[in-house]
């Protein structure tokens, strides 16, 4: 298939490395900084095309006759909207992405719909990210959390420390020692991911993803780790776009919130827009202002502010104040695993999470969600077992899944069933299935 | 420098040549002649040779190969593929010495169809098919033919890029294995035409395949003594002018036409400047060679248009001795073997858009001159050029004629004369072939001194490589790290 991404921006980028990954995908990219272009050309196996996203004739000589999808990135939402237009009214795309920040559009669907713009969907990298905060502030516990089907079920990652009941054990043994029925779909060990059969061992360090219904977290939580239960408390620095929209997120919540900001102006916006949240005026990278404020006391820290080398900074400085829980805000892709070294436990990249939650649609099949975990290297991802399938009638035994694929839930009539090896896949159930990537194929198969 | 990688992909690149050695044998086999062993015997040793090397240092991720290992490998590919494409006529005895076989390989595999080889019909026909080979695998180049057939070489864009220059920048398809698949299949098909078409007009299966081979990678060896002069037949002359014209167009404008879209072409401004400039040297030498050389105007013109079309695509083949002809033409040959062919395609020398954009630049400083403030662009297609790429060709431009210039003075050390060294130094580089003096058309480069052959070698490397490729290798700065 062709895809054509408009914008070779960092959201753009990661798109296009994602894509070129995949096998029959033809990716062209297409900006109007040359410069970008010429990045991008040199590190990955895609063709880039310099001009307008929304010119007809760039999209002509993009290829956008033959093009099945096309992701307008960029990042202003007019330039992707108009983009989407030329390429439903001229070129017939099939399915159009767009990234758009502004609410007023992204909130219209009319203005979306399939009659006007045909956009599906809009992404708003902001959003998503406010989101993914809010899931990690919510389950302080856990290294990383996902939602599947309207947060009724979760998959969560926790990282295995020395102490930890798991720590050394195989995963039959540990499973014999529990009531429930628990299983584990990936394991992130270092630099690679491993999908676990019944005798790997767990190792300290690790950072293990669990199939969880929503209601059993708690309980499976304090199997693995001795963090705070409920934050109460959390201090974020940055009241930009994704500050303010966490912050009002929380106070709904009634968690204190407190928001160090540098402009006054903006500390002004903030006041009259949010309800009981803590406005301080100062810089977050400040240890007087921060150990004024009790910094010590905090749940959790969240360094969210545009500049992200100070991100990093303000973080290690908060961990070293004492606060157990940081997340920071990274947009370069390079530093993510700079500041995982560093301890710090959460790294946020709205690139790469709105480049991982347009990938599924390139998926064959009915993937009805999808994110990346461990690096890019293993995919989540929830889909619909078509008519044709052939899991249906089998015994999860009994299906030929290479090593690297694990259905880590069913869903079938709004119930979750964590499987075994003898429950059976029917018509019309969602399962929750756990790849590496270079298996991606196989599983694409099975669904359709 | 990634050795491992180096090794591994040049291993890969060393068994794909071998395999052609080995249908070369079939060749011997069939007509039953001697040198079906020494053929043998190269496809062992070359075969053996790479598949040690890629056995040793596989597992390697591939991927880490920056632009650096690209122009490393590519250049290194080269050096070391007519090192073994040599070995066939070091085993059946062709030559007496190494450097004429590494010459005549190197010759083969630049495509400069430069031979050192004396009477060349009583050579067996392995040899004489596997010379014609070498040109076709080098017409389009061993990297990028590599790229085709082996996904395993991973994403390869710095390899392509060292080996096709930069000006062609724009991918056919995405995919950089699709668009060296596409390269090669229309390549492959124009010389099963060529071939087709040489065969109707009565040459032998066998040589109608050698002279496609090597008229589509405007190579130049012939399976004849005299070249195509031998055939004397106006349908293969014509022929041959259409096919080596074809091989002189860039590959992007065949690749859209497959697609149905011919109206590239003409909108090409090179692909006109390309028949603008055939057209007049064309007119020129016809009117210059008719009545002192050639009694009819048919004539004049009939040998005027296949020498000129040869000579600027860089080809070589032969049908007159254009050095009986006056010094204006012979000048005038010189001059088309700078502009060569038409940038992506087999052809050699500047190519064909470096000169447009250098004239259009020239009449922009001048335009500049008269109107201090005036606002220019230099546009081609329509689109303009970017500073980085004019630069890139004024640097070439310079690179070429500096290199030109201590080749020829090296060869002046070397006591070869005026005419000689300068016309093969500047056919070596342009990948042309034939040249004057001492080895003009009728003649060969067997009697110029050893070290003069190697200065040629050098000089038939860097041009295939386009300079840039090879010279950047002799850089301290690249050595560093």
């Amino acid at each position: 298939m062709r895809v054509i991404i408009i914008g070779a921006g960092e959201v753009g980028y990661h798109l296009a490395l994602f894509l070129s990954k995949e096998k029959d995908v033809d990716v062209v990219v297409v900006d109007i900084d040359r410069d970008k272009l010429k990045r991008i050309n040199e590190e990955l196996d895609i063709a880039v095309l310099e001009g307008e996203g929304g010119s007809p004739e760039v999209l002509k000589d993009a290829g956008a006759n033959e093009a099945d999808l096309l992701l307008a990135v960029t990042n202003s939402d007019e330039a992707n909207m108009i983009a989407c237009l030329v390429a439903k009214a001229l070129f017939k795309v099939k399915r159009k992405v767009a990234r758009i920040r502004n609410p007023q559009y992204y909130t219209n669907d009319i203005l979306l719909s399939k009659d006007n713009l045909d956009i599906n969907p809009a992404i708003n990298p902001e959003l998503e990210s406010a989101k993914a905060i809010i899931r990690v502030i919510e389950a302080p516990f856990a290294y990383d959390v996902e939602e599947f089907e309207n947060g009724l079920i979760k998959v969560v990652g926790f990282k295995v420390s020395k102490d930890s009941v798991i720590a050394g054990k195989t995963l039959k043994e540990f499973r014999q020692t529990l009531k429930e029925n628990l299983l584990i779909g990936i394991i992130q060990r270092e630099n690679s991911a491993i999908i676990p059969k019944g005798d790997d061992i767990v190792k300290k360090g690790d950072i293990i993803y669990l199939p969880i219904r929503s209601e059993d977290i708690y309980k499976i939580a304090s199997l693995f780790s001795k963090g705070p239960r409920l934050v109460k408390k959390i201090m974020i620095v940055g009241g930009g776009k994704i500050g303010y929209m966490v912050a009002t997120e929380l106070e709904e919540k009634d968690i204190t919130v407190k928001i160090i900001e540098k402009n006054p102006d903006r500390c002004k916006y903030l006041i009259n827009k949010l309800k009981h949240t803590i406005i301080l005026n100062g810089d977050g990278s400040d240890r007087g202002l921060l150990e004024e404020e009790n910094i010590e006391s905090m749940d959790v820290f969240a360094a969210l502010s545009n500049n992200e080398e100070l991100n990093i900074m303000s973080c290690l400085l908060a961990k070293r104040l004492g606060v157990k829980k940081v997340i920071t805000l990274v947009n370069r892709t390079d530093y993510i695993s700079v500041a995982n070294n560093l301890g710090i436990e959460v790294v946020i990249s709205p690139r790469l999470i709105t480049a991982s939650s347009i990938l599924r649609y390139v998926r064959r099949g009915d993937i009805l969600s999808l994110t990346t975990v461990a690096e890019d290297m293993a995919e989540i991802l929830e889909a619909k077992v078509g008519n044709t399938s052939k899991f249906i009638g089998k015994r999860l035994k009994e299906t030929k899944l290479p090593p690297s694929v694990l259905i880590g839930a069913i869903i079938r009539n709004g119930k979750i069933i964590i499987p075994s090896g003898d429950d059976q896949i029917k018509n019309g159930d969602r399962l929750i299935i756990f790849t590496l990537r270079e298996s991606i194929k196989q599983v694409e198969e099975l669904l359709i | 420098m990634k050795w491992k990688s180096i090794i591994n992909l040049l291993g890969i690149v060393i068994i794909i040549v071998s395999l052609f050695m080995f249908l070369s044998a079939g060749i011997s086999l069939y007509y039953k002649e001697k040198d079906f062993f020494p053929f043998i015997y190269s496809f062992f040793i070359t075969f053996a040779s790479g598949y040690i090397l890629y056995f040793f240092t596989k597992g390697e991720n591939r991927e880490d190969i920056r632009h650096r290992e690209g122009f490393f490998i590519v250049t290194l590919s080269w050096i070391t593929v007519a090192m073994y494409g040599s070995l066939p006529y070091m085993f059946v005895g062709t030559f007496d010495t190494f450097t004429d076989a590494y010459f005549e390989s190197m010759a083969g595999f630049t495509t400069t169809g430069a031979s050192v080889m004396e009477e060349i019909e009583n050579n067996p026909k392995g040899i004489l098919f596997w010379r014609s080979l070498t040109q076709w695998l080098g017409g389009m180049g061993i990297v990028v033919f590599s790229l085709a057939i082996l996904p395993m070489f991973g994403k390869g864009i710095q390899l392509f890029k060292a080996e096709v220059p930069e000006i062609t920048v724009e991918k056919l398809r995405p995919r950089l294995v699709d668009t060296a698949k596409s390269l090669w299949y229309i390549y492959t098909t124009l010389t099963v035409l060529a071939a087709i078409f040489y065969i109707l007009g009565g040459m032998s299966i066998y040589d109608g395949i050698c002279h496609a081979f090597t008229t589509l990678a405007t190579g130049g060896f012939s399976t004849k003594n005299t070249s195509i002069a031998y055939f004397n037949s106006t349908y293969i002359d014509i022929v041959c002018i259409i096919f080596m014209f074809l091989a002189g167009i860039n590959y992007t404008l065949y690749f859209f036409a497959f697609k149905g879209d011919f109206k590239k072409f003409f909108k090409s401004e090179e692909f006109r400047f390309y028949i603008i400039v055939t057209t007049i040297a064309v007119l020129l030498i016809t009117f210059n060679i008719w009545k002192k050389d050639y009694k009819s105007v048919f004539d004049a013109f009939r040998y005027a248009l296949f020498q000129v079309v040869s000579i600027m695509t860089t080809t070589g083949y032969a049908t007159a001795d254009y050095e009986k002809w006056s010094f204006f033409a012979q000048m005038a040959i010189i001059t088309l073997m700078l502009f060569g062919g038409m940038i992506g395609s087999t052809g050699g020398g500047i190519k064909q858009v470096r000169v447009l954009l250098m004239f259009r630049q020239a009449y922009r400083e001048l335009y500049q001159l008269i109107h201090p403030r005036a606002v220019t662009v230099l546009k081609l297609d329509d689109k303009p050029m970017h500073k980085e790429i004019l630069g890139s060709v004024w640097g070439f431009l310079f690179l070429f004629i500096m290199i030109s210039i201590s080749a020829t003075l090296i060869m002046g050390l070397i006591g070869e004369d005026l005419i000689t060294s300068l016309s093969t130094v500047i056919s070596a580089l342009c990948n042309v072939g034939p040249a004057l003096g001492k080895a003009g058309p009728v003649e060969n480069y067997a009697s110029l001194h050893t070290l003069a052959k190697w200065v040629l070698i050098f000089c038939m490397l860097v041009g295939r490589l386009e300079i840039y490729t090879v010279i950047i290798l002799l850089v301290p700065h690249f050595w560093r790290k």
